[in-house]
């Protein structure tokens, strides 16, 4: 909860900014570079916080498997996809024997000209439910990030 | 010689052979034609009917073209049963893409994930392949409108225009020497299936019980695909603007000639 991630989306980007602190028991800071970004492909990353185990778990597991796609199909798959498949991975897993404790943020560009919308940013937490927002957080950020963004997140950003 | 290695279908020949891929291939040359043409607004599939009895029970049904999913649609060639459990399994595997990623599946990826199964039946499992060809049309918003061929042996390609089923080999030179690349539009296509399919099929005389067509369009505005099954009056027109035509082409070859007995005289 006391991990940091932030999404913003504009006309023709995404932003994805983290905290870089890991801390435990509430007062030890054991690191201040941690990297919470993910690539999932050349244009779409994900940021994921939670359970430290399961973070890296289950961003690993999705990031190879889009890449594995791209091997075998040739083509990249549209942040919109990569978000879906990330959440239909999420939501399978919540009722099995492993569950993956991560809220993550997908967020890319598609290459896709035919895409109406070609910056995509997606929030899912670790229950599997996903939105697409202009802001999105996971974390006690959450409650400044978002209100900050209903102030004063504009159109041409 | 052939016969000792014939019976399982999952052994080379000693001249390095699957028999059992070429018998299937050898009983698709047998069935109703299949013949697919790109065009740079669309797609056209055509098939050569088999059953027209009279008798037969026609409300909507189709024996040779089936729709996949919204943008995919295929023809068969080969065996109808056999056609059925791949249709199946077509669709599937588009319903599951769909349910997975939210969007659909790319056309590549489908008839490859099917030719992945095909190819498992000529490798291990001692059953016989599947008896079908399939022609797929469709369109994806990675490559646009597209068409593949695939077979037996698990093989797939991607194609500008090709035909499967009986006499395929005439109606693919035909192709080769009439279809215009870059320069096809879909009224092209569909007068070039209506004159491959008279001079491969059987008959005499082409009429629309005998045939069938379908065409896929995509609309880039509202991101739409339609399918469209022609009807019985449009495919009279289709096959009377090239009986006239056939008829105007040999009205003036005669006149040729006899201008040419003329100015021999």
């Amino acid at each position: 909860m006391v991990e940091s991630i932030i999404g913003i989306r504009g006309k023709d980007f995404v932003l994805l900014a983290q905290d870089a602190n890991t801390t435990k028991y509430g007062i030890l800071n054991m690191k201040f570079d941690t990297n919470r970004l993910f690539k999932l492909s050349e244009h779409c990353a994900m940021l994921a916080a939670g359970e430290p185990g399961d973070v890296v778990q289950f961003a690993e597991y999705v990031g190879k498997n889009i890449q594995l796609y791209k091997m075998i199909n040739g083509i990249e798959l549209s942040p919109y996809a990569c978000a879906n498949f990330t959440r239909h991975e999420m939501a399978t897993s919540l009722r099995s024997r492993n569950s993956f404790l991560a809220n993550v943020i997908v967020g890319g560009f598609s290459t896709n000209e035919r895409d109406q919308e070609r910056a995509q940013l997606y929030s899912i937490d670790y229950l599997g439910a996903m939105i697409s927002a202009n802001v999105v957080a996971h974390g006690f950020c959450q409650f400044f990030a978002l209100a900050i963004g209903d102030r004063l997140w504009k159109e041409d950003l | 010689m052939a016969r000792r290695y014939d019976t399982r279908a999952t052994i080379f020949s000693p001249e390095g052979r699957l028999y059992q891929v070429e018998y299937a291939l050898e009983a698709i040359s047998h069935s109703g034609a299949s013949l697919g043409i790109l065009a740079e607004n669309g797609v056209v599939l055509a098939g050569e009917k088999r059953n027209v009895s009279p008798l037969l029970d026609d409300v909507k049904y189709s024996e040779k073209i089936y729709k996949i999913h919204d943008d995919l649609c295929c023809s068969v060639s080969g065996i109808t049963s056999d056609a059925n459990v791949l249709i199946n399994e077509l669709r599937m595997i588009g319903q599951r893409y769909l349910l997975t990623y939210q969007e659909p599946a790319p056309i590549e990826y489908i008839v490859s994930r099917l030719c992945n199964i095909k190819q498992a039946y000529t490798q291990f499992g001692g059953k016989r392949p599947f008896g079908v060809s399939f022609l797929y049309m469709g369109w994806d918003k990675h490559y646009g409108y597209q068409l593949y061929q695939s077979d037996p042996s698990g093989n797939f390609g991607g194609w500008k225009a090709t035909c499967v089923g009986h006499n395929s080999q005439t109606a693919i030179s035909i192709l080769k020497q009439e279809y215009k690349i870059g320069e096809t539009q879909l009224n092209d296509a569909l007068r070039l299936a209506i004159r491959v399919f008279s001079k491969t099929l059987d008959t005499t005389k082409l009429t629309p019980e005998k045939i069938e067509i379908a065409v896929l369009q995509h609309d880039d505005k509202t991101n739409h695909t339609t399918i469209r099954m022609l009807k019985d009056e449009e495919l009279t027109t289709l096959i009377k603007q090239y009986e006239e035509e056939q008829s105007k082409l040999e009205a003036d070859r005669q006149k040729q000639q006899q201008t040419t007995e003329k100015d021999k005289k």
